[in-house]
Parts: C-alpha cells; sequence; structure tokens
C-alpha cells in the first residue's frame, strides 16, 4: 500500500467528492422533500444504490443495453410529439406527414429523429443480444429474462413494421403489401392472420387504422410491461460475472 | 484483469462457540465483537453457525409460549449444516448463493476447511475498495452520461446530413419497381426468395419450406439458454452453441448485403 499513496489519497479524494455533492443534492432536493422521506426513506435506498460498485469486467460492451433504452425513450418522446398533428387516414396521412416536415416548427428535426431512431435500435440492440449471447449471460438464472429480451425485440421489428405503412408513402404502402403477405405461409390459420391484420382483402383505411393502433397503443403497452420485467429480473440477478 | 473473490471480501479468522453456550452468552459476544454470526464448534469439527436472526427468532417464539423444553444453548438453535461458499470463487457466487437460500451470512471454506465469514453486509459497503471496481455515483455514471450523449450526438448528425426520406404519396394502381423492405427485414426477405430452390418439391415448397426454416431458427433462439445447457460461459468451451450463434449472425448479415445488392 505504501507503494501506491498517490492512487491512494485519489481514491479519498474521490470519495470525498461524491459524499459533498450527495450531501448537496439531499440539501437542495432536502428542504421541499425532507418531510417526505421522513415516511418514505428513499434517501437511505437511494445512497446505497448509488454506492453500489461497478464490476472491472463491465466495459463498453455492457452499454448497448443502456443505449437501446435511451433510443426506446426518444422514440416514445418523438412519438408522442408526432401523435400531436399525424392524422391516421388513407387521404390525410401523407399530406400530415408532410406539413409536419415542412411547416410545424422543429418537426423535420422529431421526424428526423423517429425516422433515425427506428433504424438504430435495431442495430443496437442486436449488439446488444449478440454480447449477452457471446458473454454466455443468458444461462441460468438469466435464461427467462433472454426470453423477455427476445420478447423485446421481436415488438421493436413489429414497431418497425407497422410504422412504416404510416407515412402512406409508395414504398411503405408497397412494402406492406408484400410484407403483409407473408403470414400466409403458417399452417392452418395463416390466411385468418393476414386478414385480421389488414383488415380485409386490401391494405386500405382499416389496415391503417390496425396498424396505428398496434404501433401507439398496443405495442407500446407490451414494450413497457416487458421492458419492467427485464429490468426487475436485472436488478434481481445482477450483471453477469466475468468469464 | 483481476475477479473479486469471496475471499478479498470476507472476514477472516471466523470466531466460534461450543454447541452448549448459552443464548445470552452468544449474543453478548456478538455485540462485544461488532459481528452478527458465529460459528458453532464442537470438540474439533465445525457443526453449524448461529445467527443475529436466529437468536431474534429465539425471543420470539419464547415469548409466544414458554415451554419447558425451550432451547437454551446454541446447539439448539443453529442452522446446521452450514451453507458455504469457496474463497477463491467470484464474490458474484457468494450474493447469488445468499439469494438462493434467502440467508446473509456464508461460511467461507479453502479445501473444505471454514476460514471467514462473509455477509450481506460485506457485498454491500461502500468503503470497502473492491480491487478494479468502480462507485456507480459518479465514475460508472459518467460513463454512461457520456455514452448517452455520444448517440445522441450520432442522431442528430444523421437527421442533419441525411434527413427522414420524402417519397410520393401511395398510390394503390402503380407499383414501383423495386419494393424492397426495411434493412432489417431484408434478410428475411432475401432468405424467402432463395428458398426457391425448394420449387423441385412442390409448388408449395418454397414459401411453406422458407418459413419454416424462418421459424424453427427464431424458436431454437428464444428457447437457447433451455436447449443450451452446457453451464460453461467461456466462448471456447462452448463450440455447438457458437457454431450457432455466428453461422446465424453472419447468415443474416450475408442475407442483408445479398437482398440489397441484389
Amino acid at each position: 500500500m505504501a507503494d501506491h499513496p498517490t492512487k491512494d489519497s485519489r481514491a479519498t479524494y474521490r470519495g470525498e467528492t461524491a459524499k459533498a455533492v450527495f450531501n448537496l443534492l439531499s440539501l437542495l432536493t432536502g428542504t421541499v422533500y425532507g418531510e417526505l422521506d421522513e415516511r418514505l426513506d428513499f434517501r437511505t435506498a437511494l445512497s446505497r444504490a448509488l454506492k453500489k460498485p461497478v464490476p472491472e469486467h463491465v466495459n463498453f460492451w455492457f452499454c448497448f443495453g443502456g443505449i437501446t433504452f435511451l433510443i426506446f425513450l426518444i422514440q416514445v418522446v418523438t412519438g408522442i410529439s408526432l401523435l400531436l398533428y399525424y392524422r391516421p387516414t388513407v387521404e390525410q396521412a401523407f399530406a400530415s406527414v408532410v406539413h409536419i416536415t415542412n411547416t410545424v416548427p422543429f418537426g423535420w428535426l422529431v421526424r428526423g429523429f423517429h425516422h433515425w431512431g427506428a433504424n438504430l435500435i435495431m442495430i443496437t440492440v442486436m449488439l446488444h443480444a449478440l454480447r449477452v449471447f457471446f458473454h454466455g449471460a443468458y444461462k441460468a438464472p438469466r435464461d427467462f429474462n433472454w426470453v423477455v429480451g427476445m420478447a423485446l425485440m421481436f415488438s421493436l421489428l413489429i414497431f418497425g413494421f407497422s410504422g412504416y405503412l404510416l407515412p402512406w408513402n409508395e414504398l411503405s404502402y408497397w412494402a406492406t403489401v408484400v410484407g403483409a403477405e407473408i403470414p400466409s405461409a403458417v399452417p392452418f390459420i395463416g390466411d385468418q392472420i393476414v386478414y385480421l391484420l389488414k383488415g380485409g382483402d386490401v391494405v386500405g383505411q382499416l389496415a391503417l387504422t390496425r396498424f396505428f393502433a398496434i404501433h401507439v397503443v398496443i405495442l407500446p403497452v407490451c414494450a413497457m410491461v416487458l421492458l419492467l420485467l427485464h429490468f426487475l429480473m436485472i436488478r434481481r440477478l445482477g450483471i453477469s460475472g466475468p468469464l | 484483469m483481476s475477479i473479486v473473490t469471496v475471499g478479498d471480501m470476507m472476514s477472516r479468522d471466523p470466531v466460534s462457540v461450543a454447541p452448549g453456550c448459552a443464548l445470552p452468552d452468544a449474543a453478548r459476544l456478538m455485540n462485544r465483537m461488532g459481528i452478527r454470526s458465529l460459528l458453532v464448534k464442537d470438540q474439533d469439527t465445525f457443526v453449524g453457525i448461529v445467527t443475529g436472526t436466529d437468536l431474534a427468532n429465539q425471543i420470539i417464539a419464547a415469548a409466544e409460549g414458554d415451554s419447558p423444553d425451550a432451547p437454551r444453548t446454541v446447539g439448539d438453535i443453529m442452522s446446521s449444516p452450514m451453507l458455504t461458499v469457496e474463497q477463491g470463487a467470484p464474490l458474484r457466487t457468494a450474493s447469488e448463493e445468499m439469494v438462493r437460500h434467502h440467508v446473509r451470512h456464508l461460511v467461507v471454506t479453502l479445501h473444505g476447511n471454514p476460514v471467514g465469514i462473509i455477509s450481506a453486509r460485506d457485498l454491500l459497503d461502500p468503503e470497502v475498495d473492491v480491487p478494479g471496481a468502480i462507485p456507480f455515483w459518479p465514475n460508472h455514471l459518467l460513463k454512461e452520461v457520456v455514452a448517452a450523449l455520444l448517440t445522441i450526438g450520432v442522431m442528430m448528425a444523421l437527421v442533419v446530413l441525411s434527413p427522414a426520406p420524402m417519397l410520393h404519396e401511395a398510390d394503390p394502381f402503380s407499383t414501383p419497381n423495386h419494393i424492397k423492405p426495411e434493412w432489417y427485414f431484408l434478410a428475411a426477405y432475401q432468405f424467402l426468395i432463395f428458398a426457391d430452390i425448394f420449387r423441385p418439391l412442390g409448388e408449395w415448397a418454397p414459401k411453406v419450406l422458407g418459413v419454416a426454416i424462418m421459424g424453427l431458427v427464431t424458436v431454437i433462439m428464444v428457447l437457447l439458454p433451455f436447449l443450451d445447457r452446457n453451464p460453461d460461459r467461456t466462448p471456447r468451451k462452448r463450440p455447438i452453441s457458437m457454431l450457432f450463434g455466428i453461422s446465424c449472425t453472419l447468415a443474416f448479415i450475408g442475407f442483408t448485403l445479398w437482398g440489397h445488392f441484389s
């Protein structure tokens, strides 16, 4: 220990700074929150959580799950913003997207973020899944969390597929016409799934309404339940150990 | 890369008492030593462990019914056999064992002989400098914030340099020439085209077999932890799952590129 005086003093300094910042935050929030904290005692829980050491083997490969969640949050915020101007009808969908892009203040920015977020989240979620796979972190006791993660990945794919139709442009329309036929290969009930999805024989208003409902209500609710499960299990089981 | 082991965090030289030790004496000993668990040693063998929780439970039991054969000694209330963890095991093992058995103390052994105690508190103690580990706040959080800002920066650059495309409005009466799905569906799309090689088997074959093979791979992916029962996590020691994973990844990239350039 005597060989490394600088390392030790740096560690002490680091601890002192963290403590000072924490005390300041407690003071600032305590003025308002103090009364509540006497009943709820979140402060102790928070300080415990904040001081938890992060193991050395956690390198940048471990950040893709968090980045995926960050992009998911960006998609929620930009998606709700787009919802304020988007009109899900065959006559008006395309015009409303043009209006958002060209007229609404920062509409191009919000739509751009939603567009790129949809693409980037696929990359980050795949990198996250590959990291978990190559580290063998999907094995028991984290086996059920892998299944939940897979369900989340499929919900992202359906997010992408359903959201692609909403701008009602030529590419999104025809990609949906082709893509919506794929479930027909499912044995016995394939044709029924396709009919349920499109709401008829052609991709029209009913299909747009259904894809809109899937994209903005059904999937977000499912994804949030799955995310909650995913995070609760991570919290309970911790980060997988080093290889 | 150093791994934090149970031995790094345990309390050495566990205090032990004889099974005949009276309960108040055990409690006094715990208070004097500032510990919450004692090993129970009969002659030269360790036979069990008694913790503060055991003593508290005993007080409750005594208050609820005063039976004449109420436990009076450590030997009556100890947990036996002891739950143990090897000294060289990763710290993680200790916490996983504690969670699994709902206990807060484990006996640390070296070649089977008790050499220390690790408590849940040893795992939490923020003051202990875990070798190589960094505190979540502020060190790790700083890295997370940097990663988050980089992500937002990359997105901002993409949005400005390559805005979301504005194509023509959909027209159900005119089909454009080249319809391709989004890139993340390209691999599946191209695979269904590739499945045309099954046509010699019959008119039905390409579509049904194409979807069936993709469905099978999907099911294997979802149920991977239940199919791959090999407990080893090192990539070199699980060749079959590695082969499956790498070939799936390469197939995905390959079919995506093929779909993109065809």
